[in-house]
């Protein structure tokens, strides 16, 4: 395990993995995964739930738009903000 | 019981002489079109139909959730015709597969049409909603023209399993008699409430609040679908809609759930949720009691073929304090559900699963022009007492307890239901397999949170296709790869039909018995 910081970034990018269904999304850091076909509305439902489980911290849906978490990067941002 | 006349035109139709003003659509924009405005499209679109359409065929009715396509299917029926509604996002390679089923394909659009769908179906009658209620010409159809009796009311394309859509077709007898018992629902008997309007019309969900609303002087407010979801704007309509009955599949309430400002507070006059689509989790009904304290959470089954719902359910504690599988519900009166074993058709006695078999008013003419599978699915019977009924075998498994009360356990063959639409798995195979390059596919569905989420494709290349992706590098050529194979599907399946993920692999895992394993593939992830 490296520090705080790395590991919340490696396991949100694990989650986000694993609901993509593809490891691609490693590749794509600022890429609009939605406009790649990785992610859809129950995709970004299932991920948020997904944070909620590993981290313990909610973000509303209605709460952050769409432009503000549609990349690896931005998702990443999002649950750092609100772990630290 | 035989009826004349069409129950659902003739219920708008009173509304609309009684009460003019009172409102029956609110689009997501706020604007709302009232009985009285409705009725006059709805005559004056009829007027046009049958200015330019002979015979009694159906139409194919596209457009988006707004008052105009309301008023296009309900002119469909005030001219003779059934509605097929179909959604303006579906490709065009499968709205000409729908329109190639019909003898004389007439399609009357609420929205712009791509030149690339004119193009498609060169031979289709093409009418223009918007035109035609501009000036009226023509005369408008007298009563005795609707559609009644057994004439088809609606028919609904759903996955089919031979690669085609199946067209299922629903009469007018079938919808007076659900409408019947559906104005007998609480919150919806009491009149004038407002639905939620979120699933497509081509989804037969949708005739849940278009009898429930219209039948009872109610209205219509409409939402953006799923798909590709602006989850402020759906809030922020909802937050101003004053919904009342909530009709959704369980997939959608989830979706909202998992915004904790959906609540009491943002729709304070919710009286009941009604379910159907898919199967109702214990975590949706009792997040649901929660944040809803005043509502009824109440749980219904049935198949298109048996016109949207036969059995109704409410979910209270008791039901929430048993583990197992939330109940269905009872049966509706006039529908008799029986559990046969599959293999033999022996009755299955209460407690034993089996194929569930729904007798009764409400079950379908058939499939759209297949007479094969209408007599594979649909068969004549009597009901306990001896009324003639027809019978609709589901391929769903379940059981009935000691108070008759159904509980559904499954399908007997590949059909599943992404978000309440139902797919066959073998449809989006054959799909696949059509690509050139793709010599072998397999479909499995993706488990996550004990509901399927979403499909995952695994595909086998011909074996020159495989050399050429190898030469490329490793997983970026399979990420490539995996786009380019969605894209195609994206083509000709609905956007619900398309994998999620395409995974390119060397072989099929196969079982001892040659088939395809499925089971190896969908622990794959």
């Amino acid at each position: 395990m490296g520090d705080a910081t790395e590991s919340v970034r490696e396991r949100t990018l694990s989650l986000l993995e694993e609901v993509c269904g593809d490891p691609a999304v490693h590749d794509h850091l600022d890429d609009d995964l939605f406009e790649l076909g990785l992610l859809d509305s129950m995709g970004a439902i299932e991920l948020l739930v997904g944070i909620e489980d590993e981290f313990g911290v909610s973000i509303a849906p209605t709460e952050v738009p769409r432009s503000e978490m549609n990349t690896p990067n931005k998702i990443v941002e999002q649950v750092e903000k609100r772990v630290a | 019981m035989e009826t004349s006349g069409n129950a659902l035109l003739e219920a708008v139709e009173k509304t609309a002489t009684l009460e003019p003003g009172a409102p029956a659509f609110r689009a997501s924009d706020g604007s709302v079109t009232s009985y009285g405005e409705l009725w006059t499209n709805v005559l004056d679109l009829a007027a046009g139909i049958g200015e330019h359409v002979a015979g009694k065929d159906p139409i194919i009715v596209l457009g988006r959730k707004d008052a105009l396509t309301v008023a296009a299917m309900l002119a469909c029926l005030a001219s003779g015709h059934a509605y097929a509604p179909v959604d303006a996002d579906l490709p065009v390679a499968r709205v000409r597969d729908i329109a190639g089923q019909m003898p004389y394909p007439t399609l009357l659009s609420t929205c712009p049409v791509p030149k690339s769908l004119r193009t498609a179906i060169p031979a289709c009658t093409m009418l223009d909603a918007r035109s035609l209620t501009e000036g009226v010409i023509g005369v408008v159809p007298g009563r005795d023209a609707w559609v009644s009796g057994n004439e088809t009311q609606y028919v609904i394309f759903t996955s089919g399993s031979t690669g085609r859509p199946k067209g299922i077709e629903v009469t007018a007898d079938n919808v007076a008699a659900f409408m019947r018992w559906l104005v007998t629902f609480p919150v919806i008997r009491d009149g004038h409430r407002a639905f939620l309007d979120q699933a497509h019309y081509s989804f037969d969900l949708s005739e849940y609040e278009l009898v429930g609303a219209l039948a009872t002087g109610g209205c219509l407010c409409a939402v953006e679908g799923a798909g590709d979801l602006d989850f402020a704007a759906l809030f922020s309509t909802l937050a101003t809609s004053g919904v009342e009955v909530w009709v959704s599949t369980p997939s959608f309430a989830d979706l909202c759930l998992a915004d904790p400002s959906f609540d009491e507070r943002l729709l304070p006059r919710l009286g009941l949720f009604l379910f159907c689509g898919e199967t109702l989790h214990h975590t949706t009904a009792e997040a649901l009691r929660e944040r809803f304290p005043q509502a009824i959470v109440a749980n219904t089954y049935g198949p298109t073929e048996s016109t949207v719902a036969v059995t109704y359910g409410e979910i209270g504690d008791a039901e929430l304090a048993d583990p197992a599988p939330l109940p269905v519900g009872l049966p509706r009166p006039g529908t008799e559900l029986r559990i046969v074993d599959h293999e033999t058709g022996e009755a299955l006695p209460a407690g034993e699963t089996g194929e569930i078999l729904i007798y009764g008013d409400t079950v379908a003419k058939g499939y759209y022009e297949n007479p094969e599978r209408t007599a594979e699915a649909f068969f004549e019977t009597r009901l306990s007492d001896g009324t003639p009924s027809r019978g609709y075998r589901t391929g769903d498994l379940g059981h009935l307890d000691a108070e008759g009360a159904l509980h559904c356990e499954g399908r007997l063959d590949s059909l599943v239901k992404v978000s309440g639409y139902r797919i066959e798995l073998t449809e989006v195979e054959g799909a696949l397999e059509a690509i050139p390059g793709v010599e072998q596919a397999a479909v499995v569905p993706r488990e996550s949170r004990g509901r399927t989420s979403s499909l995952s494709a695994y595909v086998v290349l011909d074996p020159a296709e495989r050399s050429l992706v190898r030469d490329a590098e490793g997983g970026r050529a399979d990420f490539e790869l995996s786009r380019i194979l969605r894209a195609e599907l994206a083509r000709t399946l609905p956007a619900y039909m398309v994998p999620r993920r395409v995974r390119v692999i060397d072989e099929m895992p196969l079982t001892a018995n040659d088939k395809v394993d499925r089971r190896a593939l969908a622990s794959r992830g």
